[in-house]
């Protein structure tokens, strides 16, 4: 029923664009909600499980990927057979196992106050952005890659960074048509690239549970793909082990599942 | 009925008529999807700096503005810098932090104030409100240079702006301007007239009010330039630039220049003034202790006095009010107030232009030249290179046929240079080799010998032929002959090859000169062309207060010299004075075309000729009106040899056009270079497109293209050398083409290269440019992104077998899909670390690949052909074994995965038997059999230690994975010993096989006891399960 729905509103922003008045960032953002799904649904998600195949440098490797409403998160790749657990966090501590040793170790703790900063993003930015005390702004309405799109800058709450208070935005390119992201552009925060931008672009938007979600997932910089990832599967609202997220103590190799 | 057929008959007729006449117009707007550039730099000599800022409190941040390269951010106190204003003109006069927002809000002021004859045009004034992510135009748009920027520390919305104005013209749009409403509108607040604009402006520390202005008179021509006047004086408003004063007691006498000016920031009465005068006497610095009310004469050494126009600036330490630094040929420092200077050290570049003083540390201080940025930790003793700013400006680019091709170019400032077009792990500085001195321009590779390239340096004072492998070079320019007058070459002499004979050299004086002996010999193949104006002569008189006589304005010269490529005795000729004169004969007789451009202004500089490769009546023909205040692109076309010419302009166009690059296999794509990027054609000049993937608004002043590996090779005057690698997926698009949903575009069969081994020196902060990719590419076209629904692109190969799944591009136009054209990883054995073997892909075999997209419901194909690399050191037999042994090793470390696979899902099946009720016997054969199988298990694979020095002894595995990625490492036969040991190996594998299965064997006894005790059988997963599942 809702990709009827999507499918019509396709259409009929096509036909009528030329109708449409100049629209606010706080509009775009609703139609985007709307038209993945609707509010409703996407505060019914309460974990997803995204499992994959991801291309990075060269090789191809077997990626999955849990997140839960509460913030917490685990990124597992399988190299040789071998689950390795690239990133973790738990609503506090955020760790990742390390390739030399295969032992688990956390991050700088600096790292896992951001991620602690950004809990609320689940399953969706927007949803529900003005409660999380972000903003929306309308930088632009301009082309991706030929593809007339509204440029919105999503402004969270600052962050520490190195020592230093840091803005904290992002951009989303939304389909002019359809209202989808196409695109996501993240600013490097630390390091030596430190305010060069990533862009990620989402597609192959499939329906989940009611919403609208992006099957294929590709990164790029300076229009160099630095890591693709085409999803297979995502389950929502599956039963997750509580200790997934911890930090493995004593163990190595991540922890149980 | 029959009306309407009739009226349906006339719009066809007319609609072909129109079509007749022209390619069907097809605009590439939105179409160049992942077509992208790439930057090769280089950095190693850097480019013109025009200003440096800071951050009030953050020492880590700095900002460079480049003469032609845009702006530049460091985040690590200038070890690294990364771009921030792409999108924008690249030519900076000024960059202001805001200090009440400093981390994000920061003002840009485009178009240089030093005003050389090679100085870029700005188009405004640009605010970020987001640390450089995103960019606001503030008005101002006509300002074409601004050179100083000044922010209310207590108001941001009231901010003050210097603009120093055109200079080519007249122009009203020049003075102090001021906005009260952050730059929704603005006040002219400081205005003289139309000859004078603002130079430098400054603010009180204590007093936001209190501002200082210098305005100057000046003026350049193609042929002069002028500084100073009546106009030209220092003002003062203490009411936020309501009303102003000259502040002049103690000033020379006469007219004045260009002034520096700046206040102590530590003291507000302490001024510096940096005066051009009428006399060298009372030329130099001037010091006010009373905040301008009067001022003394300090000092007018060398380094204070020269070259006004272009080092007019004088920075003061924040904390300290006798610590002064002035740009200049070299620039000089002074620690008492400006009695005494001492010059900057050797080892930075010459003309330096600004400084920057941490206002934290007294010791750190940076400067920008005509070479780059320079870091010192001394207070201004030692400096050091910044190696990370790509902001060379090239004048000109040639490349030969090299494998890789290499690219030759001249700089501004900064010699002349031969480097490759990719090198082993990127292209780094050591990867260039310098073939001339000075101003650098115009740089040619011998047509057909590798090892020869003539180069140049400004006004010809020099015409090298360089002998790049004995690394000699010869000076081989042409001289006056007896009884003819001295020889006028451009500032950019003109120099070119033959495409007919090899040994043909011709270089344009006011004369066309040709040599078939490299250089040895040259005749005179023409009269003068230019219009030999004799008021355009006088470059002795040049530059006004201080006399500058460079060669920089000389004019009535030959400027490009253009062999048809069909035809050895067409030649055709631009001068700066406007003319375009033709030889059909070789040079015997010549044909002024000049009156035959419609709408073209007299004397408008031609600046590129390109006669066609398809057709000797086809020429095009580019002129650059700027040096007459005129910034419209004038773009020809002549389809008969240069009688008649036709605009093939748009209003698509942005920026003054320098060069036009027709394609070689495509008459109606063409290339054109502007001051404010590249723009692209696909009907033959109906319509323009400007190219922005990864290409910056950046002049560009010559391009060419590649006739071998089809790229487009781009000379940027502010961001080095630009590339785009492969152009023909542009040659094949066309409207029929651009209908279609998908369309694979075929591609020429690709290389299977073998690449080098060992690379990648630089160090950190050094840049280094990226290589082409060695990948083989899949192209095609999509109508529209693709949003929704699963799309697949799969490689199969002869077989029908899947070898590869690729991540397809989704954009809508070119689509381009890069393949390793490897296999998958083997599958390996788990074990406790990684083998080198499971990371390691064997190459495919040459051959013809099918590509299958599935879209939504509908699949489409195409096929992808791979051959050697014809570089190939080995021989196909060679490279058959080694293919033929990697296929082997990689099936035998699958093998031994399943094995393991076998071992351990048996094994872990009898660990959960043993958690359940079982007599004691069984359980203790149980245990028995799990021991048979972990002993078999730790001979095959470590099962100990790290992936690092803590390493377990090697197990069949990793010495298996090991020989694999060695033999997959080389493209050539494997060695004698590699194949010695891949027999050993395999001997080893065959036992632990024969083993595995007589354990498995087992399995059938083992299994009965365990039904009979009411437990399920022990097995393990088939081959083909093992190879789907992940883990």
């Amino acid at each position: 029923m809702k990709k009827i729905f999507l499918l019509l509103a396709v259409c009929c922003a096509s036909s009528f664009s030329y109708l449409a008045t100049a629209q606010t960032a706080e509009e775009i953002v609703a139609s985007y909600l709307e038209n993945i799904g609707g509010e409703e649904q996407l505060n019914k998600i309460k974990n997803m499980v995204i499992t994959g195949k991801s291309q990075a440098q060269g090789m191809e490797f077997p990626v999955t990927m849990y997140q839960t409403a509460d913030g917490k998160q685990r990124m597992d790749l399988v190299f040789q057979g071998k689950e390795i657990t690239q990133m973790a966090f738990d609503g506090e501590v955020g760790w990742g196992v390390n390739f030399m040793t295969g032992e688990a170790e956390k991050m700088e703790a600096e790292q896992s106050k951001m991620m602690k900063e950004q809990l609320t993003d689940f399953p969706d930015p927007f949803l529900n952005y003005k409660e999380k005390g972000y903003t929306v702004e309308l930088v632009e309405e301009t082309e991706l890659e030929g593809t007339p799109v509204y440029k919105i800058k999503l402004t969270k709450k600052p962050i520490m960074v190195e020592g230093e208070e840091l803005e904290n935005f992002s951009f989303y390119y939304f389909d002019k048509d359809s209202y989808v992201t196409l695109a996501q552009e993240e600013i490097a925060k630390a390091g030596p690239m430190k305010g060069q931008s990533t862009m990620t672009y989402t597609s192959d938007y499939d329906e989940v549970a009611g919403v609208y979600m992006p099957f294929s997932i590709t990164s790029k910089m300076n229009g160099t793909t630095m890591f693709s990832m085409a999803i297979e599967k995502i389950d929502v609202n599956t039963d997750i082990a509580e200790g997934l997220f911890a930090f493995p103590e004593a163990n190595s190799e991540g922890g149980e599942k | 009925m029959k009306r309407i057929a009739y009226l349906f008959f006339c719009g066809l007729l007319s609609w072909t008529s129109i079509n007749a006449q022209e390619t069907p117009a097809l605009n590439a707007e939105g179409l160049f999807g992942d077509l992208s550039a790439r930057h090769i730099g280089p950095a190693l000599m850097s480019g013109r700096i025009t200003d440096l800022e800071g951050h009030p409190t953050n020492s880590r941040i700095l900002y460079a503005g480049a003469a032609g390269g845009g702006v530049w951010r460091s985040n690590d106190g200038g070890i690294t810098f990364n771009s921030i204003f792409d999108d924008y003109p690249q030519s900076i006069g000024a960059i202001e932090v805001d200090p009440t927002d400093p981390d994000l809000s920061i003002w840009v002021g485009t178009g240089e104030t030093w005003t050389r004859n090679s100085v870029s045009v700005g188009k405004g004034l640009f605010k970020t409100t987001d640390g450089g992510q995103t960019w606001k135009l503030m008005g101002l748009e006509n300002s074409e240079r601004i050179s100083s920027i000044l922010v209310n520390p207590n108001n941001p919305k009231e901010v003050f702006v210097g603009v120093l104005g055109a200079l080519w013209g007249d122009s009203e749009d020049r003075g102090v301007y001021k906005t009260a409403d952050g730059g929704q509108s603005w006040e002219k607040i400081l205005y003289t007239n139309a000859t004078t604009g603002c130079a430098d402006l400054v603010m009180a520390p204590d007093d936001p009010q209190t501002l200082y202005a210098s305005m100057w008179e000046f003026r350049r021509t193609a042929w002069s330039f002028s500084s100073g006047g009546q106009s030209s004086a220092l003002y003062k408003s203490t009411d936020g630039g309501a009303t102003w004063a000259k502040i002049h007691n103690g000033f020379p006498e006469g007219k004045l220049g260009r002034i520096a000016v700046a206040v102590a920031p530590s003291n507000p009465s302490r001024l510096y003034a940096v005066i051009e005068s009428e006399k060298n006497e009372d030329k130099g610095l001037y010091r006010s202790d009373d905040a301008g009310q009067s001022w003394e004469h300090l000092n007018k050494d060398f380094e204070l006095t020269v070259r006004p126009f272009y080092f007019s600036r004088i920075v003061v330490s924040p904390a300290n009010a006798d610590k002064i630094a002035k740009a200049g040929l070299n620039g000089s420092i002074s620690e008492d107030g400006g009695n005494t200077f001492r010059a900057i050290g050797s080892g930075v570049h010459a003309d330096v232009h600004d400084f920057w003083f941490d206002p934290n540390d007294a010791d750190r201080m940076y400067l920008g030249c005509d070479g780059g940025v320079y870091r010192s930790w001394d207070g201004g003793r030692g400096w050091e290179m910044v190696k990370g700013l790509p902001v060379s400006q090239y004048y000109h680019v040639a490349v030969d046929m090299q494998e890789p091709f290499r690219i030759y170019g001249g700089l501004q400032d900064n010699g002349s240079w031969v480097g490759p077009s990719q090198s082993v792990g990127g292209i780094e500085a050591r990867d260039w080799t310098e073939v001339g001195y000075g101003d650098g321009f115009r740089v040619y590779p011998h047509p057909t010998d590798p090892n020869i390239c003539y180069s140049e340096m400004q006004g010809a004072e020099a015409i090298w032929r360089v002998d790049l492998e004995k690394q000699q070079s010869k000076i081989i320019k042409p001289y006056p002959e007896k009884g003819s007058p001295d020889l006028r070459f451009n500032w950019n002499t003109p120099i070119t090859t033959s495409a007919h004979q090899p040994d043909r050299l011709y270089v344009g004086s006011q004369f066309v000169h040709r040599s078939d002996d490299r250089g040895e010999t040259w005749k005179r193949i023409s009269p003068d062309l230019t219009t030999n104006d004799p008021a355009k002569q006088n470059q002795e008189d040049s530059g006004g207060l201080s006399k500058d006589n460079s060669g920089a304005e000389n004019h009535c010269t030959i400027f490009t010299i253009a062999e048809s490529p069909l035809n050895e005795k067409l030649i055709f000729v631009g001068t700066d004075d406007g003319n375009v004169q033709r030889t059909k004969d070789g040079g015997q007789s010549w044909v002024d075309l000049t009156a035959n451009f419609p709408g073209l202004p007299k004397n408008t500089w031609a600046y590129h000729i390109e006669p066609s490769h398809f057709d000797e009546n086809v020429v095009y023909a580019v002129f650059e009106g700027h040096t007459q205040n005129d910034h419209t692109p004038y773009v020809y076309r002549s389809k008969d040899g240069g009688l008649t010419w036709r605009s093939i302009t748009t209003p698509q166009l942005e920026g003054f056009a320098r060069c036009l690059q027709e394609d070689l296999a495509n008459p109606n794509l063409l290339y054109l270079g502007t001051e404010l990027g590249l723009y692209i054609t696909l009907d033959g000049g109906q319509n323009w497109a400007k190219f922005t993937n990864n290409m910056p608004a950046v002049a560009v002043h010559h391009l060419t293209l590649h006739p071998r590996d089809h790229s487009l090779v781009m000379a940027t005057h502010g961001r080095g050398i630009i590339i785009i690698d492969d152009v023909t997926p542009l040659r094949k698009l066309t409207p029929e083409m651009a209908a279609q949903e998908v369309v694979f575009m075929e591609q020429p069969a690709s290389v299977i290269y073998e690449a080098p081994s060992f690379g990648g020196n630089a160090a950190y902060g050094e840049f280094v440019g990226d290589n082409p990719s060695r990948s083989a590419k899949v192209v095609y076209y999509l109508k529209k992104r693709h949003i929704f629904g699963p799309m697949k692109l799969e490689v199969l190969d002869s077989k029908g077998e899947k070898i590869a799944e690729l991540t397809p591009g989704k954009s809508k136009g070119i689509n381009i899909v890069p393949w390793n054209y490897r296999y998958r990883m083997p599958k390996v054995a788990k074990a406790k670390t990684f083998s080198r073997g499971g990371f390691a892909a064997p190459t495919v075999p040459p051959g013809v690949y099918t590509l299958r997209m599935a879209k939504g419901k509908t699949t489409y194909e195409s096929t992808l052909e791979l051959i050697a690399d014809p570089a190939s050191v080995h021989t196909a037999e060679e490279r058959l074994a080694q293919h033929e042994t990697a296929m082997q090793l990689y099936a035998m470390n699958e093998e031994l995965a399943y094995l393991v696979d076998q071992l351990d899902q048996v094994s872990a099946g009898v660990s959960q038997r043993l958690e359940a009720e079982a007599p004691k016997k069984l359980k203790q054969e149980l245990i028995g059999y799990q021991g048979a199988l972990e002993k078999l298990r730790e001979g095959l694979v470590v099962t100990t230690g790290d992936n690092y020095v803590g390493a377990a002894a090697p197990q069949l595995r990793e010495r298996m994975g090991s020989l694999y990625s060695e033999v997959v490492g080389y493209a050539g036969r494997p060695s004698n010993a590699q194949m010695d040991n891949l027999a050993l190996l395999k001997g080893e594998l065959q036992q632990a096989t024969e083993e595995a299965g007589q354990l498995m064997g087992q399995l059938q006894t083992l299994n009965k006891k365990l039904a009979a005790n009411g437990l399920e059988a022990l097995s393990f997963r088939s081959k083909e399960e093992f190879m789907e599942a992940d883990q």
